[in-house]
C-alpha cells in the first residue's frame, strides 16, 4: 500500500516531510526498539514502529531503505532526529497508539503474512 | 603528503638553514644524511632558540631535534591524525622501510585529505544516476570518533551509497550496510576512536574496522547472541543488544576478529555473488 494511504488509515501525524511522495510504497512492517534486531530483520519498504527517538534511527532507516518510521505512543523525535530525517529524506510519523495495536491495524490493512 | 621536499644536511650552519626557511617560506625542514636517511628535523622554534643563544653559526646537527616522530608511508590518514593529536607537531617526516625520507606530512595535508573524503561523500549524495556496473576498485576511508552518536552510521551510509550508485546487487548492499553499521556502532559504543576502510570491487566488498582499544576481553563470549557489555545508558537508546558481532558474522562471507587491549581489528568480506 502507499505510505499516504497508511497515514490516512491509521490517523498518523506527519512530522517530516510536509508532503509525502505519493508513490512511496509500504510493503511490510517491523516493530522493535533494539537497533541490532531492526538491522538484522527489518526489510526494505517496511514501516518501522519504535519508541526510540534519537537520530540514529534515521541512519538505520537509510541503511535498510525503510519506507517510513512511526514513533509510537506519542513519542516525539529529538530535534536532531527531525533535522537528520529531513536531510536524508526519511518519512517520520507519530501515533498516539502503542506498537501492539498499531501492528494489529497494519496487519488488518493487509501488511501481514 | 608533500613529495617534493626541501631538505638540508646536518653540516649546514643554522644561519644557512634560517635563510633557506625564510626564502622558501617554510616553517620546518627535515635533515638527512648522504644516504637520504632521516637524522633529524629543524623548526622555526629551534632557529629562534639558536638566535637567542647567539648560536647562528653552530651546525644544524647541534640544534636539530634528533630522532623525530615519523610516520611510515603505509600509515593511514587515521593513524596520521592520531599522531597529530597525540604529539601536536605540525609536520611529520614520512619514511620508507629503510628509514629513507619519502615525504613530509603537514596538518594541512591531513585536513585536505579529510575534506576530499567529505567531498566524495557530497558528490555521492547529489548524484542521481547509477554508476557503471563494471568498475575497478573503490576505496573508502572513514574515521569513526568514539562515543559520537551524532555521526554514528555515516561510515556505513557512505559504503551503502557508493555501492548503490555502482549498481551493485541489493542483497549484497544490505549485507555490507548491516555489517558496516554494527562494526561502526561497536567503535562508537566501546572504543575511543577507530577507522573504517572499505575496498569495493565488482567481486567483493572488504570492510576493515580498527580501533585503538580497550579491546574485547573474551571474543567467544562477545560472539554469543545477546551478550553485551554496554552500559544501561547505551541500552536505553536501543544499542548494546548483544547482536552486533553475531549480525556481522551472519552478513559476512568471511569474517575475522583480533583483539588486544591496544585495539580490535575486524575484517569483513562480502562476496558480490
Amino acid at each position: 500500500m502507499k505510505c499516504v494511504e497508511l497515514v490516512k488509515a491509521l490517523n498518523l501525524s506527519m512530522l517530516t516531510p510536509k508532503e509525502i511522495d505519493p508513490n512511496l510504497e509500504v510493503t511490510g512492517c517491523y516493530c522493535g526498539d533494539l537497533l541490532s534486531y531492526v538491522m538484522a530483520h527489518a526489510k526494505a519498504g517496511d514501516v518501522w514502529l519504535t519508541i526510540q527517538t534519537h537520530q540514529n534511527i534515521v541512519a538505520v532507516a537509510v541503511l535498510l531503505n525503510l519506507s517510513c518510521i512511526v514513533l509510537v505512543e506519542n513519542n516525539l523525535p529529538q530535534e536532531e532526529t527531525l533535522f537528520k530525517a529531513q536531510r536524508e529524506g526519511i518519512v517520520l510519523l507519530s501515533s498516539s497508539d502503542d506498537a501492539y495495536h498499531l501492528s494489529g491495524r497494519l496487519y488488518a490493512l493487509g501488511l501481514g503474512r | 603528503m608533500t613529495k617534493e621536499l626541501i631538505t638540508i644536511t646536518p653540516d649546514l650552519t643554522v644561519r644557512q638553514a634560517k635563510e633557506l626557511m625564510r626564502t622558501k617560506e617554510i616553517s620546518g625542514v627535515p635533515v638527512i644524511d648522504q644516504d637520504q636517511e632521516l637524522v633529524g628535523i629543524i623548526s622555526v622554534a629551534d632557529i629562534f632558540r639558536a638566535m637567542e643563544g647567539d648560536n647562528l653559526d653552530a651546525k644544524v646537527a647541534e640544534i636539530m631535534t634528533k630522532n623525530p616522530v615519523c610516520l611510515s608511508e603505509y600509515d593511514t590518514v587515521g593513524q596520521a591524525l592520531s599522531a597529530y593529536r597525540q604529539y601536536k607537531y605540525h609536520r611529520f617526516p614520512v619514511i620508507d622501510d629503510h628509514k629513507k625520507l619519502v615525504g613530509i606530512l603537514t596538518a594541512g595535508d591531513i585536513v585536505a585529505r579529510l575534506s576530499q573524503l567529505l567531498k566524495i561523500d557530497q558528490v555521492e549524495d547529489n548524484t542521481e544516476k547509477k554508476g557503471p556496473v563494471n568498475f575497478t576498485t573503490h576505496n573508502i576511508e572513514y574515521p569513526i570518533p568514539g562515543n559520537n552518536f551524532e555521526r554514528a552510521g555515516e561510515a556505513a551510509g557512505t559504503i551503502k551509497r557508493i555501492m548503490t550508485n555502482l549498481g551493485m546487487n541489493p542483497s549484497v548492499i544490505r549485507s555490507a550496510a548491516v555489517a558496516a553499521y554494527e562494526a561502526e556502532m561497536n567503535v562508537v559504543i566501546h572504543a575511543s576512536q577507530g577507522l573504517l576502510t572499505a575496498e569495493i570491487t565488482p567481486e567483493a566488498v572488504t570492510i576493515t574496522v580498527t580501533d585503538t582499544g580497550p579491546g574485547i576481553n573474551d571474543i567467544s563470549q562477545a560472539m554469543k547472541p545477546g551478550y553485551s557489555t554496554a552500559t544501561d545508558e547505551i541500552r536505553k537508546m536501543g544499542f548494546g543488544a548483544g547482536m552486533g558481532l553475531p549480525n556481522i558474522k551472519k552478513s559476512a562471507d568471511e569474517f575475522s576478529i583480533e583483539s588486544s587491549p591496544q585495539g580490535t581489528i575486524l575484517v569483513i568480506k562480502i562476496l558480490a555473488k
